[in-house]
């Protein structure tokens, strides 16, 4: 398999004191959709306009498809596509108009008339840009990153804004480009999507990889298989942390919003011990759930923050 | 731009057919497109300098002495005129899409980034047709105007030439301006250039002090190129007042690469 996206030791510190970017290395393969996780101000855009060309860094290198960017930028270009975090396009142009424009950019661009279909904004053909909602407008920042017919697509949040169903049809899109031997890397804080449609990804904090891997690799890596949440009460014997790590089959313990939650890879193990240390002790279980870890699950437990603060 | 020549050569020959041509034409066509139907922009250069003139050339002219005020002002105005529109075009509407990121997602695309400015100074010249063509339709139909069919193509000609400098100094606004101080800072500009130059009130009838700065102010000499047509300058040689513009014009473009250096050094060409 050949290399899509490379890069090492990435760093970009804005004017001198923001280091956004902190040393970061990524190999993405050819036909891999990739996606990179974190909060707010990780270093997402920053990393990602870099690797699309935009942004110089202030060290590291960066090869796309094996070329540099300073010695052959034409020729990359034509073969990737970006929409930027925030665009906003011109506003008194139609939908029609933009896409053609810029399929008129590219050398092979496809039919605008199909990619038009294919982000379902047909209907909206001939209406001005400044009249799309915010979901129309995200679509058609996707449709011209897609016209030129890229080899590879740089998606900076596609999908923040977008209702349930658009979030759904994009998904489809990006499927549908990488059954075609299209590249993407995507940058989320939704962390469902991530899993749905990453077959890798990097999660990311204060400008650096905190970890890496394919979402079930990641969450069997950190937390184990499950999580059992629980809360109790009326007991003047709190038990402390270190108590409940040691149930059987506990990997990890933290309190998240008034929860204890336990990270375990044998819950048939745990639950029953779980139950009788509560029994024992005579306190009250208000609350248990158990549930397949998830991503979100994986980033707090590395950083010991959610991934958006709501 | 120093990619200009690589970048000609092989757009022309990978794709076998002149691509460059249908970029070109493409983004010429849609810049101008959102421009006209800007209402504060067509209004405000089209509308505003023909207003003018209907106001001050046709209407409040007490048509004293031989001075032919109609004519006069056909180069004036269209000088206002055309200013308007490139220093908009530029300062406003290059600040605007600079803030807005579209400028950033052309670059990432293969479009030569000359084919972006192409495309603006088109427009401007377009709009500068627009202007000294509805000028001298409104000073022939209605203000007595009588020129020679040479006379009409030269005038409107130096005039929508005439927009390259102004569309240097707008380019270099908005390598300058924030996309919220761009308005003001252009109508800062272009107010009192346009009064200082002579073009609201013939440079004769300005104080002495005045009449000897405007000599240093490129609207003055393009104004003084549209009225030398019909023979009704100020007696300047041709080459002066052309000298100066390309004079103004690189020292404009000369800012404005300080400026996209200071922005844009952080970015790939
Ligand atoms: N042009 C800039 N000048 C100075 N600092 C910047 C600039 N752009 C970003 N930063 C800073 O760099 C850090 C990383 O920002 P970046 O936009 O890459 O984060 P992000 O992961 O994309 O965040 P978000 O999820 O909010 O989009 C932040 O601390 C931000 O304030
Ligand atoms: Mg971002």
């Amino acid at each position: 398999m050949s290399v899509a996206v490379r890069c090492r030791n990435l760093k970009k510190t804005y004017d001198g004191k923001v280091e956004a970017v902190a040393g970061l290395d990524l190999e993405i393969q050819v036909g891999e959709c990739f996606g990179l996780l974190g909060p707010n101000g990780a270093g997402k855009t920053t990393t990602i306009e870099i690797l699309e060309g935009l942004l110089l860094p202030t060290s590291g290198e960066v090869e796309i498809f094996e070329k540099k960017w300073s010695t052959h930028a034409q020729e990359l270009r034509e073969l990737i596509g970006i929409s930027l975090q925030e665009t906003r396009l011109g506003e008194k142009l139609s939908v029609r108009e933009t896409i053609n424009l810029f399929a008129s950019f590219y050398q092979n661009p496809r039919q605008p008339q199909e990619v038009m279909e294919d982000m379902a904004l047909t209907e909206k053909a001939d209406a001005w840009v400044g009249k799309l909602s915010g979901g129309q407008k995200q679509r058609l920042a996707v449709a011209t990153a897609l016209v030129g017919n890229p080899k590879l697509l740089f998606l900076d949040e596609p999908t923040t804004g977008l209702d349930p169903q658009s979030r759904r049809q994009l998904w489809d899109i990006i499927r549908t480009f990488q059954q075609r031997g299209g590249t993407v890397l995507l940058t989320t804080h939704y962390m469902d999507e991530a899993e749905k449609l990453c077959d890798r990804l990097s999660i990311v904090d204060h400008g650096k990889i905190i970890a890496s891997g394919t979402p079930g690799e990641l969450i069997e890596r950190t937390c184990g298989a499950q999580m059992i949440e629980f809360a109790t009460s009326n007991g003047d014997a709190t038990i402390s942390r270190e108590e409940w790590r040691k149930l059987p089959g506990v990997e990890a313990v933290h309190q998240d919003d008034g929860l204890t939650v336990l990270n375990a890879r044998e819950p048939h193990a745990t639950i029953p011990a779980l139950l009788a240390a509560v029994e024992e002790r005579g306190l009250r279980l208000d609350h248990l759930t158990t549930r397949q870890a998830s991503l979100e699950d994986v980033f707090v437990q590395l950083t010991g923050r959610h991934l958006r603060e709501e | 731009m120093s990619a200009t020549a690589p970048v000609l050569t092989n757009l022309v020959s990978r794709g076998g057919q002149p691509n460059l041509v249908r970029i070109f034409a493409k983004e010429a066509k849609y810049e101008f497109l959102k421009s006209i139907r800007l209402p504060v922009f067509a209004v405000s250069t089209i509308l505003l300098p023909i207003m003018f003139y209907v106001l001050f050339g046709l209407l409040l002219n007490n048509k004293s002495g031989d001075f032919p005020i109609t004519t006069f002002l056909i180069a004036t105005y269209g000088t206002f005129g055309v200013m308007g529109a490139a220093l908009f075009g530029f300062g406003v509407g290059m600040t605007v899409e600079r803030g807005q990121g579209w400028l950033e997602l052309k670059r990432a695309s293969p479009m030569p980034p000359y084919a972006y400015f192409a495309a603006k100074v088109s427009t401007s010249m377009i709009f500068g047709a627009i202007i000294s063509l509805s000028l001298l339709l409104i000073g022939i139909v209605f203000g007595g105007v009588h020129l020679a069919a040479w006379q009409m193509v030269k005038m409107v000609s130096v005039l929508v030439f005439g927009c390259v400098p102004f569309c240097a100094l707008g380019l270099a606004i908005g390598y300058f301006a924030k996309p919220n101080s761009a308005p003001a800072m252009v109508n800062l500009i272009y107010l009192p250039l346009s009064f200082c130059s002579g073009l609201w009130v013939p440079v004769q009838f300005l104080p002495k002090t005045l009449q000897h700065f405007a000599t240093y102010l490129p609207p003055y000499h393009l104004s003084q190129l549209a009225l030398n047509v019909v023979g009704i300058g100020q007696g300047g040689s041709q080459w002066w007042h052309v000298r100066a513009l390309i004079g103004a014009t690189l020292l404009f473009l000369g800012i404005a690469r300080i400026g996209y250096s200071r922005d844009q050094g952080k970015l790939y060409g």
